[in-house]
């Protein structure tokens, strides 16, 4: 299939240049209403990803892009494609955030959505506590605001 | 619920600082929405009390109120029928709901570390913590999700404990025949009574500023804390009085080892009714729901009473174990579910209205375990199992259901004591 299909370049933000099917890039929906709406350019500038986040995010697109015209939604597939989205998203927390940040800017829902729940489960089953130790967040309330925020739901502490 | 006035900035990019890499304050509100969908009620609840920024956030979007629903649904109740409550009450309600599913049916992870050094019977949980102790020279307070210990409190050599019980502030402990305090956060513990200022205490507990102890010789003692007088002197029973429980109304309740429950105003002293168990087996355990006016007993020989506090008629009665019952808790505001354990060692979950026994859990012990150690503890995790209604309990291997000298209930999960070093978790998932 690769002899027919056209192809397209994207451009990241430190110049870094990526040749991929049209296909490919389409997944992402900015880009592909980009052309719809008359884009001509030699190649599409993506400004906000740099070219490391880029590549990764377009080894995705190309793993999606396979299995959707290879297998349809079978569920050998189906589960092989997940087993990759698994070991796609183990990465460090500062990366996981740059592909969030490259997949809303490219309207990309489906890594949108496994990159976000991926950050929900480091998430899950912790205490306040832990969640701000796991994310480095700042604790800005006063020990009063946050004795009222855990008053006001106290079963969910308990 | 409530929606702020729009524009409420929470603007959370902050590019500037371009160090250590991307950050989560860069995810901007939207990104944090798609994120925080994929939580569930309790993680989500949680998550309001980590930052104000993210409590704006998810206050302004309708999360919440979708959980609400979809829990209201899960729980089998109908979205349609009944009227609209402000959502934040029930919110509490369909999560009690939920508590309740999960202690019924939900699958159990069991975890177990080392707390003492010696053996210990009771554990008391609450606001995130754990209190453990009886039987070791110190209290431990730990910190539920890392197992780590937080706190200690010494008993003095020449003392043992009896009883104990806590709050933000203080833990209160029966030092045999007199009354001991401690202040949390703190190194301060303080004596407050002499030596011998009881006859003999078997159980306390306490409402600022009075602590009731009960004592063998049948009596309740008020012992005001600040004052630091026994107050009163109230007669009970006429055998020992071996466990309380205090109302919010100011009355006590006491169980006796003659088998009857008497509950008498703290204030005037008056008995108000005496509650009799049909069994006149030992009353072992008493606990009180406010928010039901229900008053749940268990008994030496495995009966479980519950009486209505407003009408002081039995509501239920029924024999769930041929042993002794040690403890019967239930989650603060959960009218639905009871905890008990005891002797047997089979973790009973009991409908609070009826007595009817929902599910008995113990230990899996087939099948093999795993253990992690963290910074703090080396915990064993093992699953735990349902009993099928027909079963045996007797028939069980007794590894299997080490004896529950105490449990305390929290959201979805118990923690029990097995008068050994170690403490155990239960956790119930759906």
């Amino acid at each position: 299939m690769e002899s027919t299909s056209k192809k397209v370049t994207l451009s990241s933000s430190d110049g870094r240049t990526f040749e991929v099917e049209e296909a490919v890039a389409f997944q992402s929906q900015t880009i592909k209403h980009l052309y719809e709406t008359g884009y001509t350019g030699d190649f599409i500038p993506v400004p906000n990803v740099t070219g490391d986040i880029l590549s990764m995010v377009l080894r995705y697109c190309e793993k999606h892009v396979d299995s959707d015209t290879a297998a349809g939604k079978e569920s050998f597939y189906d589960n092989k494609l997940k087993r990759w989205d698994a070991l796609f998203v183990k990465v460090d927390q500062s990366t996981l955030f740059d592909l969030i940040l490259a997949a809303d800017f490219m309207n990309i829902n489906s890594l949108m959505d496994l990159t976000c729940k991926t950050v929900a489960n480091m998430m899950k089953g912790k205490t306040t506590e832990e969640i701000r130790g796991t994310f480095n967040i700042k604790n800005d309330y006063t020990p009063e605001a946050e004795e009222m925020v855990r008053r006001e739901n106290q079963w969910a502490f308990e | 619920m409530e929606h702020g006035p729009s524009g409420g900035s929470t603007a959370m990019r902050r590019r500037s600082s371009v160090r250590g890499g991307t950050r989560m304050e860069w995810l901007e509100h939207d990104i944090l929405c798609i994120i925080f969908s994929f939580l569930d009620v309790f993680d989500l609840v949680r998550c309001t009390a980590v930052c104000k920024s993210w409590n704006a956030v998810i206050r302004k979007s309708e999360l919440l109120q979708v959980l609400y629903f979809k829990l209201r649904r899960d729980s089998g109740e109908s979205t349609s029928s009944g009227q609209r409550k402000s959502m934040e009450f029930g919110l509490q309600e369909v999560a009690m709901k939920y508590h309740r599913l999960c202690l019924q049916r939900g699958r159990i992870d069991i975890h177990r570390w080392k707390a003492h050094s010696v053996g210990v019977d009771q554990c008391r949980m609450k606001m995130g913590l754990l209190l453990t102790g009886v039987g070791d020279k110190v209290m431990r307070l730990w910190s539920l999700d890392s197992y780590k210990c937080e706190e200690e409190y010494y008993i003095p050599d020449t003392a043992s404990l009896v009883d104990f019980d806590f709050d933000e502030s203080k833990i209160v402990g029966l030092l045999g025949s007199r009354v001991g305090i401690w202040t949390r956060n703190g190194k301060r513990s303080i004596f407050p009574s002499r030596e011998g200022t009881f006859s003999k205490g078997l159980c306390v507990r306490y409402i600022d500023p009075d602590a009731v102890i009960g004592c063998e010789d049948g009596t309740a003692r008020v012992f005001d804390m600040y004052s630091r007088t026994c107050s009163r002197i109230i007669k009970m029973h006429a055998g020992p009085v071996t466990c309380l429980a205090l109302s919010e109304e100011e009355l006590i309740l006491s169980g006796s080892s003659l088998g009857s429950v008497s509950i008498s105003d703290l204030a005037s002293d008056q008995r108000v009714a005496r509650l009799r168990s049909t069994d006149s087996a030992g009353i072992r355990t008493l606990c009180f729901n406010p928010c039901s006016h229900l008053v749940f007993a268990g008994t030496a020989v495995g009966y479980t009473y519950c009486w209505d506090l407003r009408t002081m008629k039995s509501l239920w009665e029924t024999r769930i174990s041929s042993n002794v019952l040690y403890s019967l808790s239930h989650l603060r505001s959960d009218n639905s579910t009871l905890a008990v354990g005891g002797i047997d060692g089979v973790l009973r979950v009991l409908n609070q209205n009826t007595g009817e026994v929902l599910s008995r859990c113990l230990i899996d012990d087939e099948r093999p375990i795993s253990s992690t150690r963290n910074m703090h503890a080396f915990i064993e995790k093992k699953k735990g199992i349902r009993l099928p209604e027909d079963a045996e309990v007797d028939r069980i291997p007794r590894t299997c259901r080490p004896p529950i000298t105490c449990l305390s209930v929290g959201m979805k999960k118990v923690v029990t004591a097995h008068n050994s070093k170690y403490i155990r978790m239960w956790k119930f998932n759906m």
